[in-house]
């Protein structure tokens, strides 16, 4: 499926089911504005990480938005989809940096927050057109973001030490695979 | 027709599994492979099905490669069947194979039905919308292999059938092995224990990295339990009922535990012994009746440290660095400075002899071995009440017997354990043996 | 997750579902950019007969109603703090067409059965995206299994990740470790696990695959499918 093997594939696709499921726990128990951001910094960066093929958040995002209107724990539309895509673009963008400074935790918390960043245009775009005041949609658009920022940085923190953990396990590949290896899905 | 292996070999996340492995496999034969957990079987079976690498040598079938035998010829069927139905439904299960070699879809339903024969799936009984998940475990490994044998295989290969089947399930492919093999099939599976299987004609071991003609192996003498229990009831079931959703799982369930008892509780797959764990944990709440553990109701928070489990694979959970990390961090929870936590673990270590094991990584130990770690970790904080969900699978009979060793060390602690099987065990270690079933728990 | 809501939901046709999710997306599309006289209040009667074309009142609503208390009070109190009392009748307009904006996309989530959802999406869909979409709904339940009984398993053995102690983030390491890294691990093996098996079954021999035409051979037209 678009260059990624079944295997692969119904990896990101777990990985995207447990996004919503992570965000649906946090919102039964916790209601803290941007906490889901912690779990879907955290599995995206893993998705793309242990796949390590292009695309690979982006993909996983996109399984996310669709998997939730297949559960009925997503949002209707499009709006669903890229409030997960966005934050997916910005880290793949980023992975080749973050694979080659695995060590660097700085590099790692940049990444996260800027891709809960990547959140904001939306909810700029959609404040904006209900005619909100500019000055309230920058403030309201501060506190919504912000709050997932801090928990997107976070997020990304604790990713080289799993990415670790799963390479001595054995369960990731030691080098990046050609796209045409293995059976494709 | 025949499958033949020359100069096979592997190797895995701690150096080779087997080298030099040659087997030539006829129609009409079957071939048992046994070795302990973790020394390449299921390897073994997948480069015989062309899916891995067969190293420095090769694997013909039919006089050619096996990575260019026709699509059908060869089934391969792996340990769990709940891994293996891809669908929703018997049908869509069945005609899952026959979509993917592009079979005329007229043709399809007859192959279907004809396929459920030769496994002794009544169509009526079991109709081609019945939902996967109804099923019971040995209905669908039967389904499993009517899957393969849509395609009319001419070798079968089979990893740890028995693994979860109960008695019958046992019996049922028994015939389905023997009518195949009267076929002129052939077939190749590993098993711990081939007792069981009478179709099988021939018995090779993995050893010392080789494979070697075998005997059946003797049956593991299990040590018995220690002294009977104590009279304080640890747990307490009266009348309990459970639904979920709408369905009931079980009801009319009194049960009881005494301190230092051992019990094991037996159900097939789907009859709610998870779901009593559960219960007994208080991360399920029961529908009626009472349960009592240490005499109060269970609660989660109140029963920390009190009540460890052991979840079924539970080589998952098993993330520090070295065994020793592993088993002291749950001591950390008390607020126990490192050297002492430690000092503690290493001590438990000693105690169950696996203190040998202690700077090795635990996912670089055998499956058996990586076992027995994660049941220290939970022995770790010295728990009053054991939960042990369907321990055994996958243990080899000496792995099987030290789990029950450590049981035992436990039961004289004072720690009472449940414990929960799939198969009514012909040999253990338990003081009472009890069936869990929809309408109540009942004395084996 | 995957089965919650059945208690609510009904099952209805593909058509009557298509022109359920129309007419949410577009009073969602109305909220966003129809700004004229009577807007809102057309809006809100639309959303109104929505909710009561889909059976929305069998369904709890209190968690939804304090989802969206939340947003129209951080609203309002922004207009409060920057412009004063005179702005709040404008920032509750404000927050009220933000909830038109979100309400029928969420009453029409909550009230179909997530199978017809599917159902209808996968139709839209490449086969082989729908494939491994419907795999993974199908087989996440087994996933999730594993990881909620490594949780109990932990939060016995002294792990404090119980929902109330998660709020302090001293807990959250902990989670990631006992609770995060397993799971990875469990949708790692799992998806070469399922991968596995399906190729053992010739899947991704072809490029398309035949259709089995059911129990009913009337059903489908058999033709060829990725």
């Amino acid at each position: 499926m678009f260059g990624f093997t079944l295997q692969e594939s119904l990896f990101l696709g777990f990985c995207s089911l447990l996004i919503l499921s992570t965000k649906l726990m946090l919102r039964l128990h916790l209601k803290v504005p941007g906490h889901s951001m912690f779990f879907l910094i955290l599995f995206l960066m893993l998705a793309a990480l242990c796949v390590r093929k292009r695309w690979s958040a982006t993909l996983a995002a996109g399984m996310a938005g669709l998997l939730g209107m297949f559960t009925g724990s997503g949002k209707l539309g499009p709006l669903g989809i890229v409030s997960y895509m966005l934050p997916a673009l910005v880290i793949d963008f980023c992975v080749p940096f973050l694979e080659s400074h695995r060590k660097n935790l700085a590099f790692f918390a940049v990444a996260g927050l800027l891709a809960a960043a990547a959140r904001a245009p939306i909810s700029l775009f959609s404040e904006w057109m209900v005619g909100m005041d500019i000055q309230v949609l920058f403030m309201s658009t501060a506190i919504k973001t912000g709050g997932g920022m801090i928990f997107g940085a976070l997020g990304a923190l604790p990713v080289p030490a799993l990415l670790t953990k799963l390479e001595a396990r054995g369960l990731l590949p030691a080098n990046p695979k050609p796209d045409n290896s293995g059976a494709n899905s | 027709m025949s499958l033949i292996l020359e100069n096979i070999g592997a190797a895995g996340l701690t150096g080779p599994l087997y080298s030099g492995v040659d087997l030539e496999v006829g129609p009409g034969e079957c071939v048992c492979i046994t070795g302990p957990t973790g020394c390449g079987k299921s390897t073994l079976l997948r480069t015989m099905a062309g899916l891995q690498e067969p190293g420095p040598g090769r694997v013909m079938f039919d006089g050619q490669p096996v990575s260019l035998a026709l699509p059908g010829r060869i089934g391969l069927i792996l340990q769990n069947p709940d891994t293996q139905l891809l669908c929703a439904d018997v049908g869509s299960e069945l005609a899952f194979g026959l979509e993917n070699l592009r079979v005329p879809p007229e043709k399809m339903t007859s192959r279907m039905l004809r396929a459920m024969s030769r496994v002794s799936l009544d169509n009526h009984a079991l109709p081609l919308d019945r939902p996967v998940g109804t099923l019971s475990v040995g209905q669908k490994y039967k389904l499993l292999l009517a899957a393969i044998l849509i395609m009319e295989p001419r070798l079968l290969l089979l990893d740890e059938p028995c693994a979860q089947l109960d008695q019958g399930g046992i019996d049922a492919l028994n015939a389905i092995l023997e009518n195949f093999l009267a076929t002129g099939g052939s077939v190749v599976l590993c098993e711990h224990d081939p007792a069981p299987l009478r179709a099988i004609g021939r018995i090779l071991r993995i050893a010392d990295r080789t494979l070697r003609p075998a005997v059946v192996p003797p049956p593991c003498d299990l040590p018995a339990p220690p002294a009977a229990p104590g009279k304080n009831a640890v747990v307490t079931l009266e009348s309990a009922r459970l639904e979920l959703g709408e369905k009931r799982i079980w009801e009319q369930l009194d049960f009881t535990l005494h301190k230092g008892e051992i019990a094991i509780i037996q159900g097939d797959n789907g009859s709610g012994k998870t779901s009593l764990l559960r219960c007994l944990t208080g991360f399920e709440a029961l529908t009626g009746g009472s349960a009592a553990v240490f005499g109060q109701a269970p609660a989660p928070k109140a029963l920390r440290g009190r009540v460890g489990l052991l979840i079924q694979n539970p080589a998952r959970q098993l993330t520090a660095d070295t065994v020793l990390d592993e088993v002291s961090f749950p001591l950390t929870y008390r607020g126990l400075p490192k050297a002492r936590c430690r000092e503690l673990a290493t001590a438990i270590l000693k105690k169950l002899d696996l203190v040998a094991l202690a700077e090795r990584p635990p996912f670089l130990l055998s499956h058996g071995e990586q076992h027995l770690v994660a049941l220290a970790s939970v022995l770790a904080v010295e728990p009053e009440l054991l939960l042990l969900d369907d321990p055994f699978v996958g243990l080899d009979p000496a792995s099987t017997a030290r789990v029950w060793g450590i049981l035992h060390q436990a039961c004289l602690d004072g720690t009472s354990v449940i414990c929960t099987l799939h198969r009514s065990p012909a040999v253990h270690g338990a003081h009472s043996v009890h069936e869990l079933r929809a309408t109540g728990l009942t004395p084996c | 997750m995957l089965n919650g809501s059945s208690r609510h939901t009904t099952r209805v046709s593909q058509t009557r579902l298509i022109l359920r999710i129309t007419a949410a997306m577009a009073l969602a599309m109305g909220a966003l950019f129809w700004h004229g006289p009577w807007s809102l209040t057309a809006l809100t009667l639309g959303t109104a007969a929505l909710a009561v074309a889909t059976g929305a009142y069998r369904h709890p609503w209190r968690r939804l109603v304090l989802v969206f208390i939340w947003q129209v009070v951080l609203i309002m109190a922004l207009y409060l703090l920057r412009y004063g009392v005179q702005s709040l009748p404008e920032g509750a307009l404000v927050a009220w067409r933000l909830v038109l904006l979100v309400l029928p996309g969420v009453l029409l989530m909550k009230t179909t059965h997530h199978g017809e959802m599917a159902r209808l999406l996968v139709r839209f869909l490449p086969a082989r995206v729908g494939f491994v979409l419907s795999t993974c709904v199908f087989f996440f339940p087994t996933l999730w299994g594993v990881t909620v009984q490594t949780y109990e398993s932990q939060v016995l053995r002294g792990a404090r990740i119980l929902p109330r102690e998660l709020v302090n983030p001293a807990n959250w390491g902990t989670l990631v470790r006992v609770i995060c890294l397993p799971a990875i691990v469990s949708s790692l093996v799992l998806a070469r696990d399922v991968a596995l098996a399906a190729h053992c079954r010739w899947y991704g021999l072809h490029p398309d695959r035949t259709v089995w035409p059911g129990p009913n051979p009337s059903n489908s037209t058999g033709e060829p499918r990725a």
